[in-house]
């Protein structure tokens, strides 16, 4: 028995393993996250979490961001679980505010960075306020989504201006209202909002985000600036130009003018277009 | 000589008490124990001498801190000498929801026995312990002194050579201690080899062959039940009757205890007191003699006096 | 081999345990009701049946697991009555092993029986068998193995533990091992190491229930391959049985005051 017994454990624990590699093997990583699929409704878990249904909303929401950062991390292009997840989650914590707030990102964005399901998104916002209208911050996000995603400005300044009726709403609400109706999707009105995020931003995440936007828009306009000053040139020259390198050769610049990241623009003749550096880690979209 | 059934040499147990199992508790010292084949042997000791756990010590229910125990030459752990004992625990407990017949056919099963060999012991045991009557009553229902019993029934099922039995008349009306005092004399009859404990004096001496008498997990003496107690006679015991006491403590002199209850006299003597002239005075003035007696020292006496109770001594003394 | 009379014994102390009984009569109720409940839904009724008819055998055979396995060993030593059985050629791994296999007879044949009352039901609802309907059998052998392995765990607590303990744990395990998968996922899209290798580590040593979900997925006639069914089975045998080689080991260093 002495020797046996630490045999037999052995033997039986290399089985558990095993046997579990054979399963995950067949059924995937996401096992816990499929049975989704089956799964009524939030509704009716709720019904079935015999009152603990704060505790499971908050396992829910977990699974949520597992799959979603799973999926991420795979350079996975479809996220079909995301939004019945999310809706679990909020239905059974209707108050579960990130839930809702960070969900519309997920599914706003385009792939492969997120589900590429704006129109979900504007659904879960919208069912969150019903619940929630006393929270400001969803109106701003519902007209973020309209704005930035769906580009439909109009919406999205009504959206802004119904949540800047709240007491508590930032002040720039009303502002930004205003900007939109007048100016649309200029990068003006893109350059306030993401100013805006960037300096009520509540986590490092979210500060970074707006600042890549916001250098984004400052690439933006360094590039129009040069493309107009290329356009001067080749009006005085009286002939195209065909690279930046040239200008500096010829001395217009003092040196190869670089984003904000510091990688050299570049110049296209052939569409007479000012670019970023492939290398360049500025964002694109 | 012959040979020895049970031996244990220098079989201690120490248990750890308390949360952090740091209390110790010695329950067994160093016991040294050789059983011959065919006795009955008697393990005398108040409550919490260590008895029980001698016995679960043989039945490998505890293990032992240090020393061996042997049965029938062989390791108390070797299972295959279980199929030649039989073990009867303290106050036992079955399983309620089973009736007698079928405990028996279930704890026959144990030793593999076929399904007709079972159906042919089970009935036999249950006569031979006298519950037949109750085979197919649920144990739930029994008495204690039917479920002793069934527990006799249950440790000879295989014909053991030896049968180990924990205070098998504890609790037991007086009929019911008869009935067992005549089944341990019937399996010594059988050539078995009956190991029993018991508190009760009586039990030892009228059955016993050889006892041991343990006190706070020691040996405090052991041998023939005759052989432990002092065979010399105490004091002689007259009882007399149809005489004055006035007359009667003239008779037998000032070294004598004179007691009255009724019309009876009782006298004691000193063992070598001379008794034809005081039978004779007696008779004289028309006293009849009753009884005489030799009186030796009890077992009872001998245990008090090695267990050495004081409370009970001084009750003893009162008595006699 | 004692093995098999023990396991006879258990097998009849719990047929004659009336707790079982109230639970094996509510549970026959629930199947029943789930007909009355498909005749007022709109939708798939045969999937309301499994799902509620299977539900109720997996929740109720969890119960009689953990309610009977947490005494099975704890009953025979606070009764005394392991002091007799001990004393017989006994070894004490196949008391251990019998007490299991007895509890597990239970628990077959009562999940065979509410099986056949599903399988009924689908009948009654249906007129006729599918050849997709033997996926409930399936189903019902993987709810078998499930409670296969609560009763070890139930069993492997009772060896040392007092009943009201080892409920908890065994409940407590039950729980936490449905969210196993849940670790495992954190693990994975973690960037610590330590965290990988915490995470993973925990996945493979806690039970792991999530393999024996087949319920909704019966319910809604996804059928799983049959190496998932296998594999599950055998991931369920493999754990009972190094739980069962650790309460043995409890068991045999025991002393039985």
């Amino acid at each position: 028995m002495r020797a046996v017994l630490p045999a037999l454990l052995l033997l039986s624990g290399a089985g558990v393993f095993w046997t579990q590699g054979a399963i995950d093997r067949r059924v995937g990583h996401f096992r816990s996250t499929e049975e989704v699929l089956y799964l009524p409704s939030g509704t009716v878990i709720k019904a079935l979490s015999l009152g603990h249904h704060g505790l499971l909303a908050d396992i829910y929401w977990m699974r949520a961001v597992q799959y979603y950062g799973g999926k991420r991390l795979k350079n996975e292009k479809r996220f079909d679980l995301l939004d019945p997840l999310i809706d679990i989650a909020t239905t059974l914590d209707p108050q579960l505010i990130h839930a809702y707030r960070f969900g519309a990102v997920f599914l706003s964005e385009q792939s492969p960075v997120g589900a590429d399901q704006p129109d979900k998104a504007l659904a879960l916002l919208k069912r969150g306020i019903a619940r929630n209208p006393d929270n400001w911050q969803l109106y701003r996000d519902l007209g973020f989504v309209y704005y930035w995603y769906l580009q439909d400005y109009k919406t999205a300044a009504e959206a802004f201006l119904e949540g800047s009726k709240h007491p508590s709403s930032a002040a720039w609400m009303k502002t930004f209202a205003a900007e939109l109706l007048a100016k649309g999707g200029s990068r003006e009105a893109a350059r306030f909002l993401w100013q805006q995020f960037y300096d009520t931003a509540e986590n490092d995440q979210m500060k970074r985000n707006a600042m890549e936007n916001l250098l984004r828009l400052r690439a933006l306009d360094e590039m129009d600036l040069l493309r107009e000053f290329i356009g001067k040139i080749e009006g005085r020259l009286g002939r195209q130009i065909e690279s930046i390198s040239e200008l500096v050769r010829l001395g217009f610049l003092k040196q190869q003018p670089v984003d904000p990241k510091g990688f050299t623009y570049s110049y296209n003749p052939a569409i007479r277009t000012v670019e970023l550096s492939p290398e360049s880690t500025i964002r694109r979209f | 000589m012959p040979r020895a059934v049970i031996r244990t040499q220098g079989l201690s147990k120490t248990y750890r008490t308390g949360f952090w199992k740091t209390r110790s508790v010695l329950a067994l010292d160093r016991l040294d124990l050789e059983v011959f084949e065919n006795e009955i042997f008697g393990c005398l000791g108040p409550n919490g001498a260590g008895k029980s756990t001698t016995l679960k010590l043989l039945m490998s229910l505890i293990y032992p801190t240090s020393g061996q125990a042997e049965i029938l030459g062989e390791s108390v752990f070797n299972l295959a000498t279980r199929r030649s004992i039989g073990y009867l625990p303290e106050n036992p407990y079955f399983y309620e929801y089973l009736t007698a017949e079928e405990f028996l056919t279930y704890y026959g099963s144990l030793f593999g026995y076929s399904k007709s060999e079972l159906q042919s012991r089970v009935p036999h045991f249950l006569k031979l312990t006298d519950v037949f009557h109750a085979r197919k009553l649920q144990l739930r229902k029994f008495s204690k002194g039917m479920l002793q019993r069934v527990g006799i029934a249950q440790a000879i099922i295989n014909d053991p050579r030896v049968v180990f039995l924990d205070e098998p008349m504890s609790g037991l009306d007086p009929i019911g201690r008869r009935e067992v005092r005549d089944l341990i004399l019937q399996l010594k009859r059988d050539g078995k080899t009956v190991f029993f404990s018991t508190h009760i004096l009586n039990d030892v001496e009228t059955l016993c062959d050889r006892v041991a008498i343990l006190n706070r997990g020691k040996v405090i003496g052991s041998g023939q039940p005759n052989g432990l107690v002092d065979q010399e006679v105490t004091h002689v015991e007259v009882v007399v009757t149809g005489i004055e006491l006035e007359h009667l403590r003239q008779l037998a002199g000032p070294e004598a205890r004179v007691s009255h209850s009724g019309t009876t006299s009782r006298l004691e003597l000193p063992a070598q007191a001379p008794l034809a002239e005081l039978i004779a005075g007696i008779e004289r003035v028309s006293g009849r003699i009753v009884s005489v007696n030799q009186v030796r020292q009890t077992m009872e006496d001998y245990f008090l006096k090695v267990v050495g109770k004081p409370e009970r001594q001084a009750a003893s003394n009162v008595r006699s | 081999m004692s093995v098999l009379p023990i396991a006879r014994n258990t097998f009849r102390e719990c047929v004659r345990d009336k707790v079982l009984y109230n639970l094996v009569i509510f549970a026959i109720l629930i199947i029943v009701s789930s007909l009355i409940l498909g005749a007022i839904t709109i939708g798939d009724v045969k999937q309301i049946i499994l799902n509620l008819g299977l539900s109720t055998i997996s929740i109720f055979g969890t119960l009689i697991a953990i309610f009977i396995g947490i005494q099975l060993v704890y009953k025979e030593i606070d009764k005394k009555t392991v002091f007799s059985l001990l004393a017989k050629p006994v070894a004490r791994h196949e008391f251990i092993l019998g007490k299991y296999l007895g509890l597990s007879m239970t628990l077959a044949v009562n999940v065979a029986v509410m099986i056949l009352g599903v399988y009924s039901a689908v009948l009654y609802l249906r007129q006729s068998f599918q050849s997709a309907d033997i996926q409930i059998l399936l189903a019902g052998g993987l709810i078998l193995v499930e409670l296969m392995l609560v009763i070890a765990i139930a069993l492997l607590f009772s060896t040392f533990s007092t009943p009201a303990l080892s409920a908890l744990f065994t409940f407590c395990l039950y729980v936490i091992g449905h969210f196993n998968s849940d670790i495992r996922q954190y693990g994975a899209s973690s960037d610590s190491v330590l965290t990988k290798v915490v995470a993973s580590t925990t996945y493979y040593l806690l039970p792991n229930f999530g393999n024996f979900d087949v319920i909704s997925s019966t319910a809604h006639g996804q059928f799983m391959t049959g190496g998932v069914y296998l594999f599950s089975a055998m991931y369920g045998l493999a754990y009972s049985t190094g739980l069962l080689l650790v309460a043995m080991w409890i068991f045999q260093k025991r002393d039985f005051k």
